[in-house]
């Protein structure tokens, strides 16, 4: 099954598996009226008001009642999917949504895969590739802040962003091949200086989405933070003062005692993931052992290292990149060098070193993002790197004059491709079926 | 009367097509209103230019006579934007054109295959979607199984001088209005196009002391592979320009021009306007260049080529000797806008032949397309698939990554064209390996095949193809770090002292001028190599679509899945493949998919049949 198909109809459950007061079930495509037809043996046309709904009994295929339900018919362009779309409002519970879709799919439609009502939205025109990402974003969002975000994205955020970039470097290109398609006398030359120029900018809004794909990495899967020290240095108190208040519902896993355990908090409505770590000791004992080789990697995984230091205790080092705060501990026994004074047992300092990892997630970039309606991924990061690293290399030739307009030309129209991936205006079959994978099925 | 092919009109198109059926074994008539009109250059006297000279490369490569002729009859040869890269570097040259038009006479009437015929066509019989014959105004039928229509701007033709209005297909010579019905009534779309000319001045009457001369390049290059010794007697261009009385003066008689005025309705070529558009479009820019180009050595009238104008012709008068240079200048030949009919370009397929009337092909001007060059390499195809249709053969298509040629017809047939076409290197996304420099190298294969050339010039055109390849090979095989510094883009052959070597080792039996060039080639070769291999990996994804073959009687209407702008237009071009079908206007990504796995679904269900 081909899944750029849409001549055929689609029908899944859209609401969650298990009980709950109702069920949705989506049916899209150019049949969805002729089976929403057999379904409540009346006749739904065309001519059928939009976006009203009616309460129906449904039928299945050997005429028993399945249910009586809710009928809601989107029509036309005016859909979520572009397409004639039906959505059953059904009494909760995996029995009755299930007979619904089975009667759907002997009426003719056939059960959809994962993502394909939103793949159609874009197939159709009705969404852009990153708006589409934006709806996965929505779905599983688990912070406010990732909600709005998503929402900004849907809404058309970095689309504008983009077009932004697009749009100079568009005009850039034709200017250059206006130079290439007309004599000197009619259409003199761009100053090689003006050229750089121009493409400079765009490398710098380039660079500031970069930095933004950050912030989006961080309100999307939280901030990884590591507690890493000496054993007995309170660890375990630090972490359990830093979740008292703010633990968040989501994302529990823990392992044993020497394992590293997670949790995670939500401070000033970004996630944090905490790790806490085995403590760090020379032993030959296997299970620490094994403790301690986790504890480097997670220490290589960390967004921000809490290093622990209390006066009772060896101090610990570690290699990392990640930005470290000093943690000094039990400072109401002894006080410590170190960034902040905690203590787990008065609950002083917890909020000065909240702050400071807040600081240290750029926190304030995070509104800026909001504003700018942008929450970019993964994949936007990788097209936005290459178009930099694109545009980083171009502006060397051309200073070095290495290279003619026609080289120029080309190489800028080959950024811009790239550029249009990241909404879609120019995309591939991989690319889609990369992006949807990612999606549920029945959205 | 009966003949294998009949060719409509004798001007670019026409002569190559009939040339070329006639080489490939069929037996031509050519039609046309006068024989001293055939090859003739109606508008400015120059051949290539940029875009353009690739093309007239590419015929020249493929049989066509269009190079051969310039060279012959050349009178000054210029390489343009040298300064701006190989890719884009195009030749273009002046020409002599009553010796141009007479060398294109002479080898029209002096081949035995080719009937020329005076005469105006008024009537295309067509019977069961056959083309059958062409009825003459002097009530003689021409039978024959294949028709090539190229009738430039003679359909429908109606000339613009202020409020004058007078038929014609060009100055002197009278429009084809039977022809425009005739072609209505068999079913074909018809819409209106305009071009224009300036007025010719007497040479004797301008003050070349006060303006700048514009010389040919020396040593001169020669378009054709076949040229040997080169070395044409070469004469001065000149460039002037206007001045903010011109403007004043066209300003204030903006009314007496017919594009203004709402007599014409015809769409205009927007890159080559008439000095009253540029007025209107760029009020603030109140200069503009005036180039002045002598019509032949000994020719007494010049080509003002920048100042086409449709304005009266006392406005002309005026507005003339405001230019520096033309104070005292003498109109010979008022300039005039020309209005005509085309057929859009979507009724015809990739091998030029109409959908609507089997055996019927179009080229030039009737395509909507604008320049000699343009006209010749369709005429140059359509002459080559009228035969290749009579004898059952695969057409001619060339893609577009092996030929501007393939560019332009592609373009054609998937792309609305609402003013006259003309190319643009912008146009080729494979611009930087359809050079000029590799035109030999590119095409030798598909020139072997389709046989135009004898065999002793197809040798010639081997040798030079696949030297090249050969200096590159030695280069990295000799010493590996000269070839990396050939990537800088200063170094050359030359600068590395090759030269001698190379001539000493490879011994090509060559002209020393095409083993120049073959090195030149070589040294783009070298240098492009890692922006075409980068390129062409983006391009590559795009060209599996133009293998996805979409089945002739492909009903799009009954697709409803399709937005219904895709449908219309798929209905109207009948693309060959997807490839085709991603390039037209109004088809969405969303309908490709669409329509790729409608393809699919009808391929798998023909191999289970």
């Amino acid at each position: 099954m081909n899944s750029f198909d849409t001549n055929d109809t689609i029908v899944a459950i859209a609401t969650p598996a298990g009980v709950g007061g109702i069920a949705v079930v989506r049916v899209s495509g150019l049949r969805a009226l002729e089976i929403v037809s057999r379904l409540t043996n009346i006749e739904w046309e065309k001519e059928t008001e939009s976006h009203k709904a009616k309460l129906q009994k449904l039928y299945s295929e050997s005429e028993t009642i399945i249910d009586e339900a809710l009928v809601l018919p989107m029509l036309g362009s005016s859909s979520y999917t572009g397409e004639n779309t039906i959505e059953f409002f059904c009494h909760g519970g995996n029995i009755v949504a299930n007979n619904v879709v089975s009667a759907c799919v002997g009426f003719g439609a056939r059960p959809a895969t994962a993502g394909e009502f939103t793949r159609r939205a874009f197939l159709n025109g009705k969404l852009s590739l990153d708006q589409s990402e934006a709806v996965v974003d929505l779905i599983h969002a688990e912070t406010n802040l990732a909600a709005s975000a998503a929402l900004g994205q849907l809404r058309g955020g970095a689309k504008k962003e983009i077009l932004q970039i697009e749009q100079p470097l568009l005009s850039l290109l034709s200017e250059l091949e206006g130079g290439l398609e007309f004599l000197d006398e009619e259409h003199p030359e761009m100053p090689r200086g003006q050229l750089a120029g121009k493409l400079n900018i765009a490398l710098k809004q380039i660079s500031n989405l970069l930095l933004l794909a950050e912030t989006g990495k961080s309100v999307r899967d939280g901030v990884n933070v590591v507690l890493v020290g000496a054993p007995n240095c309170g660890k375990s108190s630090l972490f359990n003062a830093l979740l008292s208040d703010d633990r968040a519902i989501v994302d529990s896993s823990a392992g044993t005692t020497r394992d590293v355990i997670s949790e995670a908090i939500i401070i000033d409505g970004l996630k944090f993931n905490l790790h806490d770590t085995a403590g760090v000791r020379l032993t030959k004992e296997g299970v620490e052992q094994k403790g301690i080789k986790r504890t480097h990697k997670s220490v290589a995984d960390a967004d921000i290292v809490l290093l622990l230091k209390s006066q009772d205790t060896e101090p610990v080092k570690v290699n990392s990149d990640s930005p470290t705060i000093v943690v000094g501990t039990k400072t109401d026994l002894a006080s410590v060098e170190c960034d902040v004074e905690t203590s787990s047992m008065k609950k002083t300092g917890i909020e000065k070193l909240k702050n400071k990892l807040l600081l240290i997630a750029k926190r304030d970039d995070v509104e800026k993002m909001l504003r700018m309606g942008l929450f970019l991924n993964e994949r936007h990061r990788h097209k936005l790197q290459s178009c930099q690293a694109n545009l980083d290399d171009l502006i060397a030739q051309i200073s070095e004059n290495k290279i003619g307009d026609d080289i120029v030309a080309t190489l800028l129209a080959s950024t811009l491709t790239e550029l249009g991936e990241i909404s879609g205006r120019v995309y591939t079959e991989s690319l889609l079926e990369d992006v949807f994978s990612k999606f549920c099925v029945g959205k | 009367m009966s003949y294998d092919v009949v060719v409509i009109g004798g001007g670019h198109a026409g002569v190559e097509a009939a040339m070329a059926s006639s080489r490939l074994g069929a037996s031509v008539a050519l039609i046309t209103h006068a024989i001293s009109g055939i090859g003739k250059m109606p508008c400015n006297p120059a051949i290539g230019g940029l875009g353009k000279g690739q093309l007239v490369r590419e015929i020249d490569v493929l049989g066509g006579w269009m190079g051969r002729a310039i060279d012959a009859t050349g009178i000054q040869f210029k390489i343009l934007n040298k300064r701006k890269g190989p890719a884009v570097q195009s030749p273009r040259a002046q020409a002599d054109k009553d010796k141009y038009q007479k060398y294109m006479e002479g080898l029209i009437t002096s081949n035995s295959g080719i009937t020329v015929i005076e005469a105006d066509v008024v009537e295309l019989v067509v019977e069961k979607k056959q083309f059958k014959a062409a009825v003459l105004d002097n009530g003689n039928t021409i039978t024959s199984s294949a028709a090539i229509l190229c009738s430039g701007t003679f359909l429908g033709g109606l000339m613009h001088t202020g409020s004058v209005k007078s038929d014609g297909g060009r100055e002197g010579a009278p429009a084809s209005l039977s022809l425009s019905k005739s072609l209505k009534e068999i079913g074909f779309e018809l819409f209106r196009l305009k071009t224009g000319t300036p007025p010719r001045l007497l040479a004797t009457s301008i003050d070349y002391s006060r303006i700048e001369a514009q010389p040919g390049d020396q040593p001169p290059q020669p378009f054709s592979f076949l040229t040997g010794d080169f070395n044409p007697e070469q004469i001065d261009c000149h460039i002037t320009r206007s001045n903010d009385q011109t403007q004043d003066i066209i300003s204030n008689n903006i009314e007496t021009s017919p594009l203004f005025s709402g007599i014409i309705n015809g769409q205009g070529p927007r890159y080559c306007p008439s000095i009253e558009d540029k007025v209107v479009r760029f009020p603030d820019r109140s200069s503009h260049n005036v180039f002045l180009e002598p019509e032949g050595l000994d020719s007494e009238e010049v080509y003002v080529n920048g100042l086409s104008t449709s304005l009266s012709s006392e406005v002309q008068q005026e507005f003339i000797r405001s230019v520096p240079g033309l104070e005292n200048a003498q109109i010979t030949r008022y300039g005039y806008a020309v209005e005509y009919d085309s057929i859009p370009s979507w009724q015809v397929a990739d091998n030029l032949e109409t959908n609507l009337v089997s055996g019927l092909f179009c080229a030039g001007q009737i395509l909507g397309t604008s320049g000699y060059e343009e006209a010749a390499a369709q005429g140059l195809v359509a002459g080559i698939n009228a035969v290749k249709k009579l004898n059952s053969e695969s057409p001619l298509i060339l893609k577009r990554d092996e030929a501007y040629i393939g560019v332009l017809i592609d373009d054609l047939v998937t792309k609305e064209i609402s003013e006259p076409y003309r190319m643009f290197t912008s146009r080729a996304e494979y611009r930087m390996s359809l050079r000029c420099d590799n035109t030999e190298t590119r095409l030798c294969s598909i020139a072997h095949s389709l046989q135009l050339h004898n065999s002793e010039d197809l040798d010639r055109l081997k040798e030079r193809a696949e030297l090249p390849g050969k200096v590159v090979k030695f280069i990295e095989k000799n010493n590996y770090a000269n070839s990396e510094m050939l990537k800088q883009p200063d170094v050359t052959i030359e600068s590395l002292g090759l030269t001698e070597l190379l001539k000493k080792e490879i011994g090509p039996k060559l002209h020393p001028r095409s083993i120049v060039d073959s090195f030149y080639q070589a040294e783009n070769d070298i240098k492009y190599k890692g922006y075409i291999d980068r390129q062409h990996r983006q391009l590559i994804k795009q060209q599996h679509l133009d293998f996805l073959e979409i089945p002739e009687d492909m009903n799009y209407m009954s697709l409803e899945t399709l937005s219904f702008e895709a449908r219309e237009k798929l209905q109207k071009v009948k693309p060959t493949n997807l490839g085709q079908a991603s390039r037209l206007d109004g088809v969405r990504q969303s309908d490709l998919a669409m329509l790729s796995v409608i393809i699919s679904r009808a391929k798998k269900a023909d191999l289970e049949q």
